[in-house]
Formats: structure tokens, C-alpha cells, sequence
């Protein structure tokens, strides 16, 4: 059994929200703030998962880490630096997938890798190797219309490793997958996850899903949403997906995040006294 | 079963109408983008909102003016100047001329118009609900929907003769597809729980179509019915100029034979006008009909 | 209809599989069978409408007059001509609209007023300004075809997910590069699809012009042999006409797939 090397202090976080805020104006009702404040730090090579209520805002602020929405208020840095706009080094996962129909899935991987002007023999051998990775040999030549929902996503996600970025961004990236492949695409993703060891910041509405694939799970407020607590996950790693809902640790850690995500006030003493 | 009828692999789909799918925001089908933004209040955003909306006329008189002054196209009497026009217009409805030309052509435009939309919902719905129906009809539809109407015209001349037959009929054939095709592209994919439910609820199967599939499907209808009226008034105003004995497409051809070439002017804006007030009255019925509506809608 | 496959012994499978060859070709025998059979047994005059086997035969005729083909020819020059110009105005136009706030302001006002205006009321006009040869009808074809192509490639751009360009820009693509190499590939569904409905729009207008300004062409064509009472022959050119434009749109259809593989569906 081994332990992970817990986290020390002593690290710079990977990724840093101070007081993000965000705020949308609608014709209907006017200003809208989505998200009050939220405050977290990620530390390098965490696994770090973010569940709330629908509509809490969860996605916004990923796409607030991403840099495709502006924060309204606040500040959210990567390795120090304030995040302005989209880049590289943060890679992003949709649970729509977002290949472009129009490339091939060869194509699709090998994208980012032609931006940065790698040539091209280069380009195809690290694209094939990342679809063994992803465990997708030999559909180079497919085109997106004619994949799987679970190929999708693989090839999303193998598209995004291309660019080798430091931080991985997960935007319930199984949702719109069958039970099946979103299990076997979690273990998947354990395994590469292992090898790599990328700071993820994950969105996912399945505490299940959470408390399987994190170190932290944060759980944010209904709209307008805060940090509502941050759940440490002491279960070692590697985790058995089978057998995690007989870890001893697991019924409570469940209990006291799905209760956190009912309530607005927990109890926290008399769930622990259970 | 299906929920979405297919067409069979091979044949080309019939193309879509044209406009955009319902509830995207468009151009065009929503003047919602330039409604007045509720931020602002006052005159002063009053004052912006109109000139939003009508900056393209204003625009256009005065580039015609110029235009027309500075003889860059012509003299004045190949480019009068809108001022001239519009003495002329009100000559013409002084004395009769305009107001009859446009009720005539207005007439027809709404006869060809009620005729289509009677015959292209009800065909649409049958080819959008019955699979036996829309087999049949595929091939007829994807033949005739591409091919110009107007070059039957002169067959439609040879049939109905002269008078305003021949010009209801093509006004007819110009508005009969769009709304055939977003009839039919709209009932055929009407959400079939919606439909189980209401037959759960005891809803017979003739009163689904009134009471669920109608319903459902107007937005999709209004959207091609919007396109045919303009069709019609296309096809009627056509007929009329090329072989007219009253409207306003012959009166514009009658003063470009005799070289009146204000009155010209006068059809021209008098049609566009037509059209943009008869467009701007489907819109507003259109909101009115889809008030129930999600707001993509409208 | 709402059908479930009925219980027991499935009843006369060979009659449903043969529906979809079946109908079609009863509808189509249908309306030719009228078509032939109408005008001999009196229905409608046989001078105005002549059987549909005579109007075919008669096609061959046409494609035997010596002056039918140069006619078409001056035809398609102008067509292409003026749909190429407005394809190459309206494609970028649409899609600068659809993903700028300040252009499609300043053109949608000007769309909104012009589309519900029939552009073949501007053929005189254009006759007066600029006399009646080719420049006329071309400037007819882009004006009628300008509209469609514009608000089909506003919407395609307009309506393109948010995410493709934000996986974009996080795998290393500049904002201005997004232009070109996800908006535009992205919009194309939406852009085939206006450009199908604008060959069917501008062939429409092509003929209007030239039922107008008979100075050349498939439509002048026609109509002197209106004006001669030559009504078999009006027929028939109508036929090929019709015909044209279903084979131009077959053809699209069809070389779309083949280009654009990976395209889902039909434009």
C-alpha cells in the first residue's frame, strides 16, 4: 500500500483564487452574481475535484481558471502569475467533447502540436503515442461524426496531453457519457493521472466520481456561491474503484459532502457521532 | 419507431428554408437585436434606438441624393432625386393611379399567400406525420424545390391567359415551398413524449394534431410562412411585370416603356415598402401568436 | 404516427420494405400519368397543355436548335459570374457580422430592410443606370443572391459553440488566428447550406432578369417562342429548366458529401 507524498506547505500552489467573483447582467433580471466569492489554493501535482449545487457556478469559475471568462472580481493566478486570458499551459476538457468536426482524430491530437510549430513527423508520433494512451489505436482516420461518446472524450482528452500543459482543467468531463464508459474512462484517467501527475482541477456533479478520482473535494454553495468546505481525501493511492465504497473511510466522506450539498447548515457534530 | 423521420440514405434532403433554426438569435427573423437596451433610459437612448433602426433609410435617401445630384449614375432623368419621387408619388395617388395599382397587387399577393399557406400546412402535415405520405412526396418536393418557378411562368401564361390568374399562380408557386418544408420539417419532429403524454391523458389521435403537434410546430411554421409572403409578393410582382395589365409591377414597366422613369422610382419604393410593411405586420402577428414562446423564439 | 410492431406474425413485411422504392414512383407515374392523359382526353386544352410525352420528345428539339445552347451559354456566364461575386462578398460579411457586436449592428438594420424588398423590382432600374447587357443582370444576381448568403453564414458563425474557439485558444491559437481556423471550418455547415438555398435563389433571379430584358438567354429564348405561339416549345424549354436546377442542386448536394466528408448529414 503506498502512500502519496501528502502535500507540504512549504510548495508554491500551482493555482492560486483569491476573492473570484462573477457577476452576469440579464435583461430580465439584472445583475446576477453567480459566484459571491470563492478562495482556494492548488497545490502542484493535486488532483483536486469542485462539486455544488446546478447553476452554483462551478463551470464558471473553471472557465474563470481557463481564462475564456473574465472574473468580475478577484484574482486568480497560475505559478504566480495573473490569469488574463486563455493558454497552453492550461489545458481544458469539455463534457461536449468540442472536437472539430472537421479534422480527423489524428488531426484533432495533433493540433495544438502544429501551433507550436513541432514538425510533423514529430507531430504524428506524439499523437499516435498519446492514443495508445488513451487506449485508441487505429482510428486515426475516423472523423468525430463517426465516434463514440467515450472515443470523443478520449481523443479530447488526448488532444489536450498533447500540449503537455501544467494545469488540467475538467468540466464534468463524463457527464454526457452512459455508466459504463464513464466508470471505465475514471479508471482511465487514474491511471494516466498516476503517470503524469498534473495538477486537475475537476468539476463533476458525482461525489462518487469526486471522492474516487481526488485528493481534495471542494464543495462550493448554492448561487451566489462560496467555498463551502474543503474535504481532504486520506484514502491512498492507487484507489480500487470496485472496492472504494468499502473503504472504512468512504460512507462519511460521502455522507458529510452529500449532506453539504442538501443543506445550507450542517451539523457537522452529529454526523460524525453516526 | 423513430421520432425523426429519415430520409432515405442516397437522396439529397430537401434544403432547409433558409432561415435559422428556431431559438438561435438571428438576424433577420428577431429585430430583437437592435431592441432598445433596457440599460439605457431617456431620450437621449430614444433617440440612439430610432436611428439604429432607421440609419439604412436615411442612408439610402441620402446617398441617393448625392448620388443623383452629383449625376454619378445618370442624369436626373435616369436617377431622379428622391425629392422628385416623391412629388411624382403623390401625384400618382392623387389621381388614383397608386392606390388602385397597390390594391390590386396587394390582393393578389394575399390570395397567392392565404392558398399557399392553406395548401402547404396541410400537405406539410401530412408529409411531417405520415411516413407513407412523405415517401411519396420526397422526390416531387426535391425536384420542384430548387427549379426557379418563374421559368413556368410562360406556361402558366399559356393556361391562365393574361389576367390575374396567372399572376396569383405564380405567386402561389414562389410561396408554397418554404412553408410546405418548415411545415413539414417542424411536425415531423415533434417531440414524441409529448405526444404519448397527451394520448395517456386520453387525447384521441385527431386531437393530438390540434392540440400538441400545431402547437409545437407553429414556430417552426411561422418561420417559412414568414419567407413565403415575401415569395408571394416576389411572384406576384414578377408575373405583373412581365405580363401585366394592372398592379404595380406593370405600372413600373408601363413608365419604363414610356420613359416616365420617376414613375419607375415610385413602384419601386412603393413595393419595398409593401413588403417591408407586410413583412413587419407577420412579425408582429408572430409575436403575438408566440407569446407562450422560450425567448429564443422571438 | 405513433406505430408499435403489432403482436402475432408480422404482417406483409415485403409490403413496407418496398414503400419507400414503392410510393415515390406511384406519386411521380401519377403525376405523369395526368400529365399525358389531361390534355388527350380534353381535360385542359392540348395547345396550352400538351401531353408530356409530345413536351419530351419536343426537349429534343430544343437541344437540336442551334441557338438554344449559345442562349443558355450567355445564361450561365452571367449566373456564374454574379453568384461568385456575391458569394465572395456575402461569405465574409456574414460571418464578421456573427462574431462582431459593431458590424453586425451596422449591418443588420440594412439586411432587415432590404430582405422583404423583391430584388427583381430593381431589374429596370438597374437597366437605366447601367443600359440593358450583361452588367444589369450580373448586379440583379448578386442583389438577390447577397441576402441569403449573408444571414445563412451570419448564423453559422453566430451560432458556433464557444467551446471549439476556447479549446482553440487553449491549444495555442491567437484570436485572430481563431478566424480562419476554427470559425471558419466551423461555420461551413450553416455556409453549404445558404449556398444551396442561393443557387436555387440566384437561378430564379437570373431568369426573372432575363424575362425582363429579353436580349439574350434561356429567358428571352422563351419567350419569343411565346410571342410565336410556339407553345410546345415553351413547355419544353420549362422541362429543361426545371430539370437544370434540380440536376445544379443534386449536384451540390453530392459533391458536397464527397469534398466534406466529415460532414454530419445533408446541407
Amino acid at each position: 500500500m503506498s502512500t502519496d507524498t501528502v502535500r507540504t506547505t512549504e510548495t508554491a500552489p500551482k493555482v492560486v483564487a483569491e476573492g473570484v467573483r462573477k457577476t452576469f447582467t440579464t435583461r430580465r433580471r439584472g445583475e446576477v452574481v453567480a459566484i459571491e466569492s470563492i478562495d482556494l489554493a492548488v497545490q502542484p501535482g493535486e488532483f483536486v475535484s469542485i462539486v455544488g449545487p446546478s447553476g452554483c457556478g462551478k463551470s464558471t469559475f473553471l472557465y474563470i481558471v481557463g481564462g475564456f471568462e473574465k472574473a468580475s472580481g478577484g484574482v486568480v493566478t497560475c505559478d504566480g502569475d495573473p490569469i488574463t486570458g486563455p493558454g497552453a499551459n492550461r489545458g481544458i476538457v469539455f463534457q461536449e467533447f468540442a472536437l472539430f468536426p472537421w479534422k480527423n482524430v489524428l488531426s484533432n491530437v495533433t493540433y495544438g502540436l502544429a501551433r507550436q510549430g513541432v514538425p510533423r513527423a514529430e507531430r504524428l508520433e506524439r499523437a499516435r503515442e498519446l492514443l495508445q494512451t488513451v487506449n485508441l489505436g487505429g482510428i486515426e482516420k475516423l472523423y468525430p461524426k463517426e465516434l463514440s461518446g467515450g472515443m470523443k472524450q478520449r481523443v479530447a482528452i488526448a488532444r489536450t496531453l498533447a500540449m503537455d500543459p501544467d494545469v488540467l482543467l475538467m468540466d464534468e468531463p463524463f457527464g454526457a457519457l452512459d455508466a459504463q464508459t464513464r466508470a471505465v474512462l475514471q479508471i482511465e484517467l487514474m491511471e494516466i493521472w498516476q503517470r503524469n501527475r498534473k495538477t486537475v482541477l475537476f468539476v463533476t456533479h458525482s461525489v462518487e466520481e469526486a471522492l474516487y478520482l481526488s485528493d481534495r473535494v471542494i464543495v462550493l454553495s448554492d448561487r451566489p456561491s462560496r467555498v463551502k468546505a474543503v474535504i481532504d481525501v486520506p484514502i491512498p493511492r492507487p484507489r480500487d474503484r470496485e472496492r472504494l465504497l468499502a473503504h472504512p473511510l468512504y460512507p462519511e466522506l460521502h455522507a458529510k459532502i452529500w449532506h453539504l450539498l442538501q443543506n445550507e447548515d450542517v451539523d457537522e457534530d452529529a454526523l460524525s457521532g453516526r | 419507431m423513430t421520432t425523426r423521420v429519415r430520409p432515405p440514405a442516397g437522396a439529397p434532403t430537401p434544403p432547409a428554408t433558409g432561415l435559422p433554426p428556431d431559438g438561435a438569435p438571428s438576424a433577420v427573423t428577431t429585430p430583437g437585436a437592435a431592441r432598445r437596451p433596457r440599460a439605457l433610459t431617456g431620450l437621449g437612448s430614444m433617440v440612439l434606438w430610432l436611428a439604429v433602426r432607421l440609419y439604412p433609410l436615411v442612408l439610402v435617401v441620402v446617398v441617393w441624393h448625392v448620388l443623383g445630384v452629383r449625376g454619378v449614375l445618370g442624369n436626373q432623368f435616369v436617377m431622379p432625386l428622391p425629392g422628385q419621387v416623391l412629388d411624382q408619388a403623390v401625384v400618382l395617388w392623387q389621381d388614383g393611379t397608386l392606390p388602385e395599382a397597390i390594391a390590386v397587387t396587394l390582393r393578389r399577393v394575399l390570395t397567392a399567400y392565404a392558398l399557399a399557406i392553406v395548401v402547404g400546412v396541410s400537405l406539410g402535415v401530412a408529409v411531417g406525420r405520415l411516413p407513407w405520405v412523405r415517401m411519396a412526396l420526397r422526390p416531387l418536393m426535391s425536384f420542384f424545390f430548387p427549379t426557379p418557378k418563374v421559368a413556368i411562368y410562360p406556361a402558366l401564361l399559356i393556361i391562365f391567359g393574361l389576367g390575374a390568374a396567372s399572376k396569383i399562380a405564380l405567386g402561389f408557386a414562389e410561396a408554397l415551398f418554404p412553408v410546405l418544408l418548415a411545415t413539414a420539417a417542424a411536425t415531423s419532429q415533434v417531440e414524441l413524449r409529448l405526444v404519448w403524454s397527451a394520448r395517456s391523458l386520453g387525447v384521441s389521435e385527431r386531437g393530438t394534431l390540434w392540440r400538441i403537434v400545431l402547437p409545437s410546430t407553429l414556430p417552426g411554421i411561422l418561420t417559412g410562412a414568414r419567407i413565403s409572403l415575401i415569395g408571394a409578393l416576389v411572384g406576384v410582382f414578377l408575373a405583373e411585370m412581365i405580363a401585366g395589365s394592372d398592379g404595380l409591377g406593370q405600372l413600373m414597366v408601363v413608365a419604363y416603356r414610356v420613359l416616365e422613369t420617376a414613375d419607375m422610382y415610385v413602384a419601386v419604393v412603393t413595393v419595398s415598402l409593401l413588403g417591408f410593411l407586410l413583412d413587419r405586420t407577420f412579425l408582429w402577428t408572430r409575436r403575438r401568436l408566440l407569446v407562450w414562446a422560450p425567448e429564443g423564439e422571438q | 404516427m405513433v406505430a408499435e410492431a403489432p403482436p402475432g406474425p408480422r404482417r406483409r413485411p415485403l409490403e413496407l420494405e418496398l414503400a419507400p422504392i414503392l410510393l415515390p414512383m406511384l406519386s411521380i407515374g401519377a403525376v405523369l400519368a395526368l400529365w399525358e392523359l389531361a390534355p388527350r382526353l380534353g381535360w385542359v386544352s392540348a395547345t396550352s397543355v400538351p401531353p408530356g410525352s409530345e413536351v419530351l420528345v419536343e426537349v429534343g428539339a430544343v437541344f437540336r436548335d442551334p441557338t438554344f445552347f449559345p442562349n443558355l451559354g450567355s445564361s450561365a456566364g452571367r449566373w456564374a459570374t454574379g453568384f461568385a461575386i456575391a458569394l465572395a462578398i456575402g461569405i465574409p460579411i456574414g460571418i464578421v457580422m456573427g462574431r462582431s457586436k459593431v458590424a453586425f449592428q451596422m449591418f443588420d438594420p440594412i439586411l432587415t430592410m432590404t430582405y422583404p424588398v423583391p430584388k427583381a423590382a430593381l431589374i429596370l432600374i438597374f437597366v437605366l443606370w447601367w443600359g440593358a447587357g450583361d452588367l444589369s443582370r450580373i448586379m440583379i444576381i448578386i442583389m438577390g443572391s447577397l441576402i441569403p448568403i449573408i444571414i445563412s453564414s451570419y448564423h453559422g458563425a453566430a451560432g458556433l459553440e464557444p467551446r471549439l474557439l476556447w479549446s482553440a485558444r487553449a491549444l495555442g491559437t491567437g484570436r485572430a488566428a481563431s478566424m480562419l481556423r476554427v470559425v471558419l471550418p466551423g461555420s461551413l455547415p450553416q455556409i453549404l447550406s445558404g449556398v444551396r438555398l442561393t443557387i436555387a435563389i440566384s437561378i430564379f433571379t437570373l431568369l426573372a432578369s432575363e424575362l425582363l430584358i429579353r436580349q439574350d438567354g434561356i429567358g428571352a429564348y422563351m419567350f419569343t417562342n411565346l410571342d410565336n405561339g410556339q407553345f410546345l416549345r415553351v413547355w419544353a424549354v420549362s422541362v429543361v429548366i426545371a430539370s437544370i436546377g434540380f440536376l445544379l442542386d443534386l449536384l451540390y448536394v453530392l459533391g458536397v458529401r464527397r469534398v466534406l466528408p466529415w460532414l454530419e448529414g445533408d446541407v
